[in-house]
């Protein structure tokens, strides 16, 4: 063979061909070995290789014993246990951090959906507020399934790769998977019914759809005032300073700002402070009103979700 | 439906209650950038008034910090330092970060740590006491500051547009500091001027 090249490539146009031939899968390759360096001194500096090293432990809990409980959808919570002290984000994590995200390995006839955010907690540190979760949560995401998935063998695995990013005084991009087993009936063959039920409760006190609230903005300077007139069936007067309006985009609100709310008759007029970081071009106020426990121990809450058009004075 | 509203309505008593005023923060755009006055790491002192007449460029700095981290390693933060600094920008990395909190550094040790990155900035400051990060109500390392040469501020927010701490992020990304400074200093009007900043909250 290199008796033969030598032979074919005495000229020059073939060395030179054949050199860069060479040279380019080369760098190539030198580029992907640099990058995977660069990767791995990072994961070595910041997000511990042994997954059991994570300060958040993950899980995925179906809400059913089986695939085919309801129809063609199930919920499957990634369950994050969260070392004391340390939180995890929500979807708008506030003035820092970044959300907690689920990749679903790709199985036949399966469709997972989105995160469907439980209410989070505020977190003040330093006059900087983030949005999340401490301690524990279950982060519900609907998984649509068809007949292909129907077709399972025995020791079918469903798995997701997790990335989140973990605080206290100081973050630590983490990473993890989880998996669940299914039999050919499509059971979960690690079924718990307790877990189950947690999920059940998850999805109970998810933010409900603000059906028949009417809800419209102004941005007026440096607040958006909100007027919101409840259904008639409502019990107001309601007490203003156990709400908290949550927005899912993080530029539009002051996260750190007290917000106001009154009441004005049958509606409930709310004055959230903007964010120096609210694009010119706003035009809607997308979150949930929160009302927060008002007793210590308490865990009553509850989340309505809005959609507010927003117009300018 | 109807059980969650009354819940949530059921979970409330009848008051009012009236929120404190909330205080301005920080300096917006086009408006005069907060004077300062601080130590780098070689122990010399730093004015903005020094620097009247040049495009100076804030970078909140925590080296531990997971969204610095990816900047630093990606090579992206010493690529723009060097290469905006040759052009006449002055560079400062401001670490705000408070004694015994997550990046701080003494002197010595913040003179080793921006040779050890290959980082080219004009300057390292040296803000322990967290005035100035107060003063431009810097939330977050890399949180990205842009003043003009009338000493006004020309941009702030974060560095690029993908809120990540993956290095493979940032050849994909949009960088608003250097789109800024482009059409800044090509005389043009910039067209974003404030994002959501992103990253690691500044330990004050």
């Amino acid at each position: 063979m290199n008796q033969h090249n030598r032979g074919y490539c005495r000229h020059e146009p073939c060395l030179h061909r054949n050199a860069s031939i060479s040279t380019i899968p080369s760098v190539l390759l030198l580029s992907v070995m640099m990058l995977f360096v660069t990767t791995s001194t990072n994961a070595q500096l910041f997000s511990s290789a042994n997954e059991e090293e994570n300060r958040v432990q993950i899980s995925l809990v179906p809400s059913s014993s089986s695939l085919y409980h309801n129809e063609g959808v199930v919920w499957i919570a990634l369950h994050m246990d969260i070392l004391d002290g340390w939180h995890v984000y929500w979807r708008n994590p506030g003035d820092a951090g970044l959300p907690t995200e689920i990749r679903w390995q790709e199985y036949p006839g399966l469709e997972p959906g989105e995160i469907h955010w439980p209410v989070p907690s505020r977190f003040d540190e330093d006059g900087i507020t983030t949005y999340g979760y401490s301690d524990e949560v279950l982060l519900p995401v609907p998984v649509r399934f068809t007949e292909a998935s129907s077709q399972s063998s025995d020791n079918t695995v469903l798995s997701v790769q997790a990335n989140w990013l973990v605080c206290k005084d100081i973050c630590i991009p983490e990473s993890g998977s989880a998996e669940l087993r299914l039999n050919s009936e499509g059971v979960f063959t690690d079924y718990d019914a307790s877990a189950s039920a947690r999920v059940h409760h998850t999805l109970e006190h998810l933010p409900a759809a603000a059906d028949g609230w009417d809800a419209t903005g102004t941005i007026d300077g440096t607040s958006i005032r909100v007027v919101m007139t409840p259904p008639e069936d409502t019990n107001l007067p309601l007490d203003p300073s156990t709400l908290y309006f949550y927005a899912y985009d993080g530029s539009i609100l002051e996260h750190t700002a007290p917000q106001q709310m009154r009441l004005d008759g049958r509606n409930m007029e709310l004055i959230l402070p903007t964010s120096r970081y609210m694009p010119s071009q706003t035009d809607r106020l997308e979150g949930i009103l929160v009302a927060e426990p008002a007793r210590e121990g308490s865990t009553a809450v509850q989340a309505l979700e809005f959609d507010i058009p927003l117009s300018r004075n | 439906m109807k059980t969650t509203l009354l819940l949530f309505t059921l979970a409330l008593v009848a008051h009012v209650t009236a929120a404190p005023a909330l205080a301005n923060r920080g300096v917006g755009i086009g408006e005069q950038a907060p004077a300062f006055t601080l130590t780098d790491a070689h122990g010399q002192t730093h004015s903005l008034s020094d620097y009247s007449g040049q495009y100076v460029v804030l970078e909140w700095l925590n080296h531990d910090c997971p969204f610095v981290v990816k900047h630093y390693n990606s090579g992206n933060m010493q690529q723009l330092q060097q290469s905006y600094t040759e052009k006449g920008v002055v560079w400062f990395s401001v670490i705000s970060s408070a004694p015994g909190e997550q990046g701080y550094l003494e002197p010595d040790e913040a003179v080793a740590i921006t040779a050890e990155k290959g980082a080219h900035p004009t300057a390292v400051l040296l803000d322990p006491e967290g005035t100035v990060g107060r003063a431009f109500d810097a939330r977050v390392t890399p949180h990205m500051y842009i003043i003009d040469p009338e000493g006004n501020l020309a941009y702030m927010g974060a560095i690029d547009d993908i809120r990540s701490t993956n290095v493979d992020d940032v050849p994909r990304a949009r960088n608003f500091v250097s789109e800024a400074l482009d059409l800044l200093m090509a005389g043009n009007a910039v067209e974003t001027t404030v994002t959501q900043p992103y990253g690691c909250t500044v330990k004050y």
